[in-house]
């Protein structure tokens, strides 16, 4: 039984127009203590998964379609409600949120809401809770918990606001923490410093994590494995390492052609040219193609499905390794998948 | 199919084309005010030899009709040929407002209750049953007096303890309530603007020397402030309409330099320094349209402010006097008789409620079509 | 902040002087003054003459101004010949009576329309938000006066006579004739039947304002993403709202608040006079009328202070519900 197993996973938002269909049709496999990156553009419909896991869609938008399965230690949790939901939420599944500035409660202490957390989670008195709280401030790398926990969100960096929400988001002493974007709204070093301290509370509490970013570079510091998002379906998905040696999707390729490391600083940055389109409307056939550099005339017409593989069709840089390996990519240009359909 | 559909019954084309609301509107109007022509005909054509009152009423009714018939049939020619709706203005701030404003029916039903409250006030000589100071007893049924008469079929809405009739009395009575909720809201949304312009424009002293005398207007409730004023003068229409307008300005002075002041910072008006345009040409013609958006809902929110300040002093007695009905004095004239006439008192009550209220949808819907900021929560 | 929120106060005192001596000019140059309240039929010019010597009313004005603002300012109100009394006791009569009016109505309107705004909120874009919504419009359009004659109508007269209810309240007064006689229990008993209606019209017409205000401030906060956070976090979603939600929609209440607070002591003028409420409402318009100067100068001067003490309090309680405003100086 895995941690969380999610399967055909569809959300749609209910706009005026046609739904957007943000996440459509994702399957993901997390085991425990596993890292797992989720990778994609702005709008490719990352957030979006992880608020589908814990039931938090925006009010009288996001909807879960019937035929979606999330699954935590085969647990249900699509359409749970109640008190279970309750309780897994910031108990045995916890999430940070994209936005430090915005996510903490400006009037009330951090102290404060990270105890709010901590007494509804465990099983302690009002002393031991608090004694639990100045803990948790002090294993997130906050310097005088004592202090800092009578300070207001204002008061704080955002690198601190972020330590704060993992803090928060660890006094349930989760099973699974989804992380959304933790570091995108913070500067490089503060992010380093964010990145090292995920890794290491997830090696000592045995976590399962779901890193989210748009960042490929962020995602392998971390991650043992990877899953590329685009239009709201895995393009590719796979070890972190194979992903990075031999990327095969042109999405894959073009996201490390943006990407900007500081092994090769030297190397220009190349952005993938356009931009994600509108979710109420993706392209027929394959949601990339309008923006892929190698398109071809199945693409436009027929959609690709996402198939296991090691080798691109008729590629000169064929990589070793086991057949499927882990690998499984949504692209025509995937080798001896002539059929397609 | 269209255009000769117009041409027979105005709002016709637009409803067939299912513009519901506007068609239907248009549609209402005309038949009503056609049926209205017919039925009074004799009153109407008595009208040709009446007073200002009578000609203004005659002017309403012929300019009403004709307008309806030629918008109906004007735009269901150009739907025609373009193919679409009127209203492909242009995609300025406020038509863009005016397009949000059109998808909200609460907004639209508020417009279209104050279009016909005022056209009601216009055309009074024709729709009133009766004089408004018809006092005589007269036999009606056997009875002799008609004093306090419950509503029925002849005083739909009963009558007073003069035996005046209600309805008439109330169609009489919006001349001063509409009037003077719309002059009074004019003056003081001029003046406030104006001077709350000049305090966020120009700073300094004179800022000090007008946000002082804000300040002191402001330190006042409102209707104490309107019977020291109305208290000093006879109390003529002319000096109601001031003391209104001089009590609400201030409000509008506050808000109109706050808008000034943020926008004073921003990179178009910098760039019109820098262009060396004069600061007049700077305040009047770059500064002040983009203040318009707020000081349109604040007028239109303060007419119903108005309304119901003027309300209240006809009701305390301190109103306009000389005998004209206006709906104040017309529940204060009902307060004695709540018992024994209910209506009295209750009527009058429901046409001010009803302006008011129309007045604050109109105001919730430019708000949020005009005012995003301000609006409830940003629409998704 | 809080240095800022008082040199405004103090700031505030000389435009309260500022605003009584206007006032004053304006009141005394009107036609008439407080001595035609001696007035009798068959009484000669001569008589009347002396009256106002006596009263000191054929002094210039600006001595007469120097007198009263010297007076004034050693906190001697002066004497209202209307009501034969120093102006002291008599606002010291009309005041507990609108204090106790006020109060429980600025109480009922808060709690009323806190709740109906924030269930707005959170139901927003039901049917009960769009009913609601119509509801508090409603009293929100509607004219004090015409509400309380709506009340007294449905609550007393109607209520009596034709459907037999069990109960009706009395419309006007603060007690009934002769209720000093009654055993306390029974004097406190009708002093608050006296006090239902006129409450209930205050309570209702104040609750659709705040009610609207509350449901537009709940919507943003509602949106925000540190709601998200609390629901994340497992919290039932009663607590979300109540805790997290409500102290964060609640702040710019207070604004509403300072606007309200003068209410206190001033009373509302309209819903006074039409349950004959023996307040400072009904004291003041009567003092103008009868140009009772000394007793509109001190209300004048009451009244304003009021408005600058009610922006105090909102900048006060700024400073309580948002800690980013207690923080950001001294
Ligand atoms: N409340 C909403 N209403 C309508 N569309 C929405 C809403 N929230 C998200 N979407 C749409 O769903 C898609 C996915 O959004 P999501 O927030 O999951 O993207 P993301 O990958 O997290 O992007 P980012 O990197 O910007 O956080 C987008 O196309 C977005 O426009
Ligand atoms: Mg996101």
């Amino acid at each position: 039984m895995s941690l969380l197993e999610i399967q055909k996973l569809r959300t749609h938002i209910r706009t005026a127009g046609d739904d957007a269909r943000a996440v459509d049709g994702v399957d993901l496999l997390l085991e425990e203590g596993e890292s797992v990156g989720l990778v994609g553009e702005s709008g490719s419909g990352k957030t979006l998964l992880a608020l589908s896991i814990l039931g938090l869609l925006p009010e009288g938008g996001g909807a879960i379609l019937p035929g979606s399965s999330i699954r935590f230690r085969g647990e249900e949790l699509v359409g749970m409600g109640g008190k279970r939901l309750r309780e897994i939420r910031g108990g045995e599944v916890a999430m940070i949120f994209q936005e430090p500035m915005t996510s903490l409660n400006p009037v009330f202490s951090v102290g404060n809401q990270i105890l709010e957390a901590v007494e509804l989670h465990r099983p302690l008195n009002r002393d031991a809770a608090k004694e639990e709280m100045l803990r948790l401030l002090g294993e997130v790398g906050i310097p005088d918990p004592e202090a800092r926990a009578g300070d207001y969100p204002h008061q704080l960096s955002g690198g601190m606001r972020q330590r704060a929400m993992i803090a928060m988001a660890l006094a349930g002493e989760p099973s699974l923490l989804l992380a959304d974007e933790p570091t995108t709204a913070l500067d490089v070093t503060v992010e380093a410093q964010i990145l090292q301290l995920l890794k290491r509370v997830q090696a000592r509490m045995g976590m399962g994590l779901l890193l989210i970013s748009h960042d490929l570079n962020v995602v392998s510091r971390v991650c043992d494995r990877i899953l590329i998002l685009y239009g709201g379906k895995v393009v590719e998905a796979g070890p972190t390492q194979k992903i990075l040696d031999a990327p095969i999707h042109p999405y894959t390729r073009g996201l490390m052609g943006s990407r900007l490391s500081f092994d090769d600083r030297r190397r220009t940055l190349r952005p993938i040219p356009g931009e994600v389109p509108e979710a109420t409307d993706w392209p027929r056939g394959c949601r990339f193609h309008p923006r892929c550099p190698e398109v071809m005339d199945r693409c436009r017409r027929e959609e690709p499905r996402l198939l296991p593989g090691t080798e691109r069709k008729g590629a000169v840089e064929v990589q070793g390794g086991a057949p499927g390996g882990g690998r499984d990519v949504r692209c025509w240009l995937l080798a001896g998948e002539e059929g397609g359909a | 199919m269209g255009r000769r559909a117009g041409f027979l019954l105005p709002g016709l084309p637009q409803l067939l084309r299912g513009r519901v609301l506007g068609g239907g509107f248009a549609l209402f109007l005309w038949l009503g005010l056609l049926t209205l022509a017919v039925t009074r005909f004799d009153r109407v054509r008595g009208a040709l030899l009446g007073d200002l009152d009578d000609w203004i009423a005659l002017l309403t009714l012929a300019m009403v009709l004709g307008g309806v018939w030629l918008w109906s049939f004007r735009a269901g020619r150009r739907s025609m040929v373009t193919g679409r709706g009127s209203g492909e203005g242009s995609p300025g701030a406020l038509g863009q407002g005016w397009r949000a404003f059109r998808r909200n029916r609460m907004a639209l039903l508020g417009l279209g209750t104050i279009c016909l409250f005022y056209l009601a006030m216009l055309l009074t000589p024709f729709l009133a049953p009766f004089e408004p100071e018809f006092r005589e007893a007269y036999e009606v049924g056997g009875d002799m007096t008609r004093r306090l008469a419950a509503p029925s079929s002849v005083h739909l809405m009963g009558t007073d303890e003069f035996s005046q009739d209600i309805l008439s009395r109330i169609l009489y009575g919006s001349r001063i309530s509409l009037t003077i909720g719309l002059l009074a809201v004019g003056i003081s949304v001029t003046l406030g603007t104006f001077l709350g312009a000049i305090a966020g424009y120009w700073g300094g002293l004179v800022d000090t020397a007008i946000m002082r005398l804000v300040d002191m207007v402001m330190a006042f409730p409102r209707l104490v402030l309107l019977i020291v004023i109305v208290a000093l003068f006879p109390t003529t229409i002319f000096i109601v309409i001031v003391a209104l307008a001089f009590t609400q300005w201030p409000s509008t002075a506050r808000m109109v330099r706050g808008e000034i002041l943020a926008l004073k910072e921003r990179e178009f008006c910098e760039a019109a320094r820098a262009l060396g345009f004069s600061r007049g040409r700077i305040l009047f013609r770059h500064l002040l349209p983009n203040a318009l958006g707020p000081l349109i809902v604040v007028a239109t929110l303060g007419i119903g402010n108005t309304i119901v300040l003027e309300a209240g002093l006809s009701f305390l007695g301190l109103g306009v006097q000389a005998g004209t009905p206006s709906w104040g004095s017309m529940v204060s004239d009902g307060r004695d008789y709540l018992m024994d006439a209910w209506w009295v008192a209750t009527f009058p009550g429901f046409a001010i409620v009803l302006a008011v209220l129309a007045f604050n949808l109109v105001g919730d819907g430019l708000r949020d079509a005009l005012d995003p900021r301000q609006s409830e929560g940003a629409r998704r | 902040m809080l240095s800022f929120s008082l040199r405004r106060t103090l700031l505030a005192i000389p435009l309260l002087l500022g605003v009584a001596t206007l006032v004053f000019f304006v009141l005394s140059l009107a036609p008439g003054d407080a001595a035609s309240i001696y007035l009798r039929p068959g009484m000669t010019p001569e008589t009347l003459e002396h009256i106002r010597r006596s009263m000191g009313l054929d002094d210039p004005l600006l001595i007469r101004y120097g007198r009263w603002l010297l007076a004034f300012l050693q906190g001697d109100f002066g004497y209202s010949h209307f009501y034969q009394m120093p102006v002291r006791d008599r606002i010291l009569a009309a005041l507990p009576n609108t204090l106790i009016l006020a109060s429980g109505a600025l109480f009922f309107a808060f709690l009323i329309g806190i709740l109906v705004g924030v269930l707005q909120a959170v139901k927003e874009g039901s049917f009960l938000d769009s009913v609601l919504s119509g509801v508090t419009l409603f009293f929100y359009s509607m004219p004090s006066f015409w509400l309380a004659l709506m009340l007294i109508l449905f609550f007393s007269l109607s209520a009596m006579k034709l459907w037999n209810w069990p109960f009706s309240f009395p419309v006007s007064g603060i007690q009934s004739p002769g209720a000093d006689l009654l055993a306390p229990w029974d004097q406190f008993r009708d002093r608050i039947h006296h006090l239902v209606l006129p409450t209930l019209t205050l309570t209702l017409i104040l609750a659709g304002g705040v009610a609207r205000y509350v449901r537009t401030s709940m919507l943003d906060v509602i949106r925000q993403d540190y709601i998200r956070t609390a629901r994340a976090k497992g919290l039932p979603e009663t607590r979300v709202i109540m805790k997290h939600g409500l102290r964060n929609g609640l702040i710019p209440v207070v604004t509403l608040f300072g606007v309200y607070f003068p209410f206190l002591l001033s009373g509302t003028v309209l819903i006074e006079y039409v349950f004959a409420w023996p307040g400072m409402g009904q004291l003041m318009v009567e003092s103008i009328l009868r140009k009772d100067l000394p007793v509109v100068l001190a209300g004048t001067f009451l009244f304003g202070g009021m408005v600058v003490l009610g922006n105090l309090l909102a900048d006060l309680l700024y400073g309580v519900v948002d800690p980013r405003i207690r923080q950001s100086d001294g």
